[in-house]
């Protein structure tokens, strides 16, 4: 839970990150007509508090990567400012960096010649942390992914969930006053993403002072962890709110899911409906996926009559709560997987 | 047909990417000079400094003998290191090896594509290098004016060596499938041996009987005679300190020795490419990274 | 929370680790490491022989051959050795944690230097034992005085060629491999420099610590004529000692400000 009465764990206030494309070489330039520089971030502003399990949800390409390396003193700001417990990433990175660590998913690290004990405790070793005290903290942290037996392989030989595993590990072994976790379970079978997430639960109610950012692809994660969420698209946040406020966003509308034969047979149009807020569908061989918010539930009628007159076959309908996702498709306009968005009347309805 | 000339060609394209658009136009042409020019003043160097240590017993022959072996010699290092090189940054830091092999790409005519780049800089490398050598000292004038080019020669002996030279760099690009980052130290190692063996800096009679042995197995040995006595001529009758055991046969016969031996290399190199890649298949090593 | 000096042992220690256990490790570096560079200074020892040269210079080839392995690491084990750790995904955890960089690059050194000495201390035996070079050292304290100053101020230039090259990019490999002949050919790796460049081409090449080294070697070794007397020799490399590593801490963090800038302390493959 949160600690209230002290200054925030991570505050940004305007931060924005260009990168320059790149130069001219051998004679090859970029387009002219194309941009010069691209935005990562633009104009961020965020407050986590300490203690706080804090979420950041986006797209590929939002920039919450981005986000992640200013705070973690990897990278500039191009304008507006960041603290880390208080502390400047650009004037103070070298006291930030005992107080926080950085877990990236699906990236790997670490030297082939060691083995996954000597790979942790070398990089326990240079944040000073003792010989002892690393081995006693590795046995754990390695006991709680499952990978104990795996102590003396080398990294070399180990498959690319069990060196995700052991850079889940790293984060943890330095005890960080606070942790960045970019997609840890990206690519984890799904006992292992269930231990890493109550290992993560665990950790943080150990201690009131730790501060976590996580960000994420899986909204179900999210939903389970965060005590709040970021909204992050296109390098700007969207929304930022507790998961439970977040989805009293959409509770004002009805949620129905529809499961129809394949086919394009008048789904596409339902957003075009009087009383239909948003419809997304969702094409996989077998199905297509709808899901459609309604300003009032009697609208289902008219949505039914819609599908059946253009010869669409229903397969199942139900009324559903609403999720993150929806929260999400309502801020960003489509789902995290793509879904499409059918199209509707500019002004959002009748 | 198509399949394998597509191949040939992407790779060929992809190794001049690779080696030239790091730098501008210029920079890279700097490199190209620089470097062997380097290589060789270091061997004229040595010339000089024996010259002024032993005074007339080093014969002025010496120095044109160095200075085009080592020139000859560069084309043969850049495709046996750059054929290793390409093995080990494909999979250490491009990591893009695994994608190659399990794509229709026919994989040894992948390696064959970027060999011929590296060939390509080598022979410009080796060309330049000679011609900074003509312009800087008369003896290698005077040596390279006598009979002149022999073009036929020339021609015969870079044909034959260019299936020397793949072999030569697919054996050591094999090796380096199944080792880690350091395989591009091990071919510069086995570089160096060769360089002994083939008597580039010195005339074979020098070494050992049973290692001239050795050097007469290798065709590197003959192809670098050939390619001296095609760019300047036989040994004079009167330096007997650069006449080695080959100094007597003829071009026909050096060049059969060489195609006698580069068949030879083409047979090891063709079975041991196909053991190490399927050595490293089995073992897991066309996608393992090991960062020291 | 550890003192930054204590950090930068720590850290200098851990880093140490990786290269010294790869040479317990690597079941092929006796081979590629020892044996072949060996085989390799054969090529000069027997050139010099044909060419009738006084016994002596086939010690300058041992000699420098072993002294252009510790350059040959200083190159690829120190100047490519955080663009290396860049793309092994290494780097951003460095720079992420407290340990000073310079720490980490110390680490390298040491480790570099113990694997590159086992290498250079191979040739310089098997080389002598092979061509039967004669050794009469003016002074084996001076001797080992002038090789540990060598040291010391070749792996401070390795620690400025880190940073450079990082900020370099992909061109850093090519550079790497474009400073190895002219260096060789400067230091005089082969020959004595003194006794063929002419005395100001000597003395500016005396800014690589190998030729400033090697030479006063040679002189307590071989008794070859030198750039300067031995002391001279030594009192510079302490200078450009203390000079590059000053320059190798400001580089750093230079480096690390234009990186954290331009967004290339993480980006790979370039």
């Amino acid at each position: 839970m949160p600690v209230m009465d002290h200054p925030p764990a991570i505050r940004t206030d305007q931060l924005t990150r260009t990168y320059r494309l790149p130069r001219k070489r051998w004679g090859k330039s970029p387009p002219a007509d194309g941009p010069a520089a691209f935005t990562a971030l633009d104009g961020v502003t965020l407050e986590v508090r300490p203690g706080e399990l804090f979420g950041l949800l986006g797209p590929n390409g939002a920039g919450k990567t981005t986000l992640i390396k200013i705070l973690t003193t990897l990278l500039a700001p191009s304008s507006g400012t960041a603290r880390v417990d208080g502390l400047d990433v650009v004037r103070e990175a070298d006291a930030i960096r005992p107080r926080i660590n950085m877990v990236s998913g699906g990236e790997s690290s670490g030297y082939g010649v060691l083995n996954v004990r000597e790979n942790l405790w070398l990089f326990a070793r240079i944040y000073g942390v003792s010989t002892r005290t690393a081995y006693d903290r590795i046995g754990a942290m390695l006991d709680v992914v499952g990978l104990a037996d795996k102590a003396t392989a080398r990294v070399s030989h180990l498959s690319t969930g069990q060196r995700q595993k052991m850079n889940f590990c790293r984060g943890f072994i330095t005890d960080p006053k606070i942790l960045f976790l970019d997609e840890p379970t990206l690519g984890l079978d799904v006992t292992s993403a269930r231990a890493i997430r109550g290992f993560v639960r665990e950790w943080m109610a150990e201690r009131p002072e730790r501060t976590l950012l996580l960000t994420t692809h899986y909204m179900a994660e999210a939903d389970e962890l965060c005590d709040r969420l970021a909204i992050i698209d296109r390098g700007k946040v969207l929304a930022c709110d507790t998961p439970a406020n977040l989805k009293k966003r959409v509770q004002k509308h009805t949620i129905f899911e529809l499961s129809l034969a394949p086919g394009r047979n008048g789904w596409a149009d339902l957003g075009k409906l009087p009383g239909v807020h948003q419809s997304t569908a969702n094409e996989t061989p077998t199905t297509v996926e709808v899901k459609v918010l309604l300003e009032e539930e009697p609208v289902i009628g008219s949505v039914v009559q819609k599908l059946v007159t253009s010869g669409g076959h229903i397969l199942s309908l139900k009324k559903v709560e609403p999720t993150l996702e929806d929260v999400f498709i309502e801020l960003v306009g489509h789902g995290l997987g793509g879904d499409k968005p059918a199209d509707r009347p500019s002004g959002g309805g009748p | 047909m198509t399949q394998p000339l597509r191949t040939l060609r992407l790779a060929a394209w992809l190794g001049w990417q690779l080696e030239t658009n790091w730098a501008s136009p210029w920079l890279f042409a700097i490199y190209m000079v620089v470097k062997p020019v380097c290589g060789s003043l270091m061997l004229v160097c040595m010339f000089y400094a024996a010259r002024a240590a032993a005074g007339a017993k080093v014969p002025a022959e010496f120095l044109p003998y160095l200075y085009v072996s080592n020139a000859c010699f560069g084309l043969i290092g850049t495709v046996m290191f750059g054929l290793s090189n390409a093995v080990v940054t494909d999979r250490e830091r491009y990591r893009m090896l695994k994608y190659i092999y399990i794509s229709p790409a026919h994989f040894r005519t992948y390696f064959l594509g970027r060999g011929l780049a590296r060939a390509l800089e080598g022979t410009v490398g080796g060309a330049l290098n000679i011609a900074a050598g003509l312009l800087l000292f008369a003896d290698l004038r005077r040596a390279m004016g006598g009979e002149g080019i022999d073009w036929l020669w020339l021609v015969v002996f870079l044909g034959v060596g260019s299936a020397m030279l793949w072999a030569a760099g697919m054996i050591l690009a094999g090796a380096c499938l199944n080792m880690s980052r350091n395989g591009m130290f091990l071919s510069e190692g086995i570089g160096g041996v060769v360089y002994l063996l083939s008597g580039v800096v010195f005339p074979i009679a020098v070494l050992p009987v049973w290692i001239q042995w050795v050097s007469r197995a290798l065709p590197t040995t003959y192809w670098l005679e050939g390619m001296r006595r095609a760019l300047m001529g036989p040994v004079p009758a009167d330096t007997p300190i650069l006449r080695g055991p080959l100094a007597d046969w003829s071009n026909a016969e050096l060049a059969g020795m060489l195609a006698l031996t580069t068949a030879g290399l083409v047979v090891v190199a063709h079975y041991f490419w196909r053991w190490n890649e399927r050595r490293a298949w089995r073992l897991g090593k066309l996608e393992e990274n090991a960062g020291v | 929370m550890p003192s930054s000096l204590r950090l930068f042992v720590d850290a200098a220690r851990a880093r140490t680790y990786p290269r010294v256990a790869w040479l317990f490790r690597s079941r092929t570096w006796i081979f590629q490491e020892t044996l072949l560079p060996v085989l390799g200074v054969a090529a000069f020892a027997y050139s010099y022989r044909a060419m009738q040269a006084p016994e002596a210079y086939t010690g300058l080839v041992v000699l420098g051959a072993a002294m252009t392995t510790f350059w040959m690491n200083v190159l690829w084990g120190m100047g490519a050795a955080l663009y290396w750790e860049r793309d092994a995904g290494n780097l951003e955890l460095y720079v992420m944690s407290p340990a000073p960089l310079m720490g980490i690059l110390t680490g390298m050194a040491l480790g570099g230097m113990t694997t590159t000495l086992v290498r250079a201390a191979t040739i310089t035996v098997a080389g002598v034992l092979l061509f039967n070079v004669p050794l009469q050292p003016t002074s084996w304290w001076a001797l080992a005085g002038v090789f540990l100053l060598t040291l010391t101020a070749l792996y401070g230039l390795g620690m400025m060629f880190a940073s450079v090259f990082l900020r370099w990019g992909r061109e850093a490999w090519h550079l790497v491999n474009l400073f190895q002949e002219p260096v060789y050919l400067l230091t005089g790796t082969n020959f004595p420099v003194s006794a063929i460049f002419p005395k100001a081409v000597a003395v500016v090449a005396s800014a690589i610590p190998l030729t400033a080294g090697m030479d006063a070697m040679r002189q307590v070794l071989f008794h070859t004529p030198g750039i300067f007397p031995v002391w001279q020799e030594a009192l510079l490399l302490a200078v450009l000692s203390v000079v590059f590593l000053l320059l190798a801490r400001r580089l750093l963090r230079n480096l690390e400000r234009r990186a954290k800038e331009e967004g290339k302390l993480t980006i790979r493959w370039q």
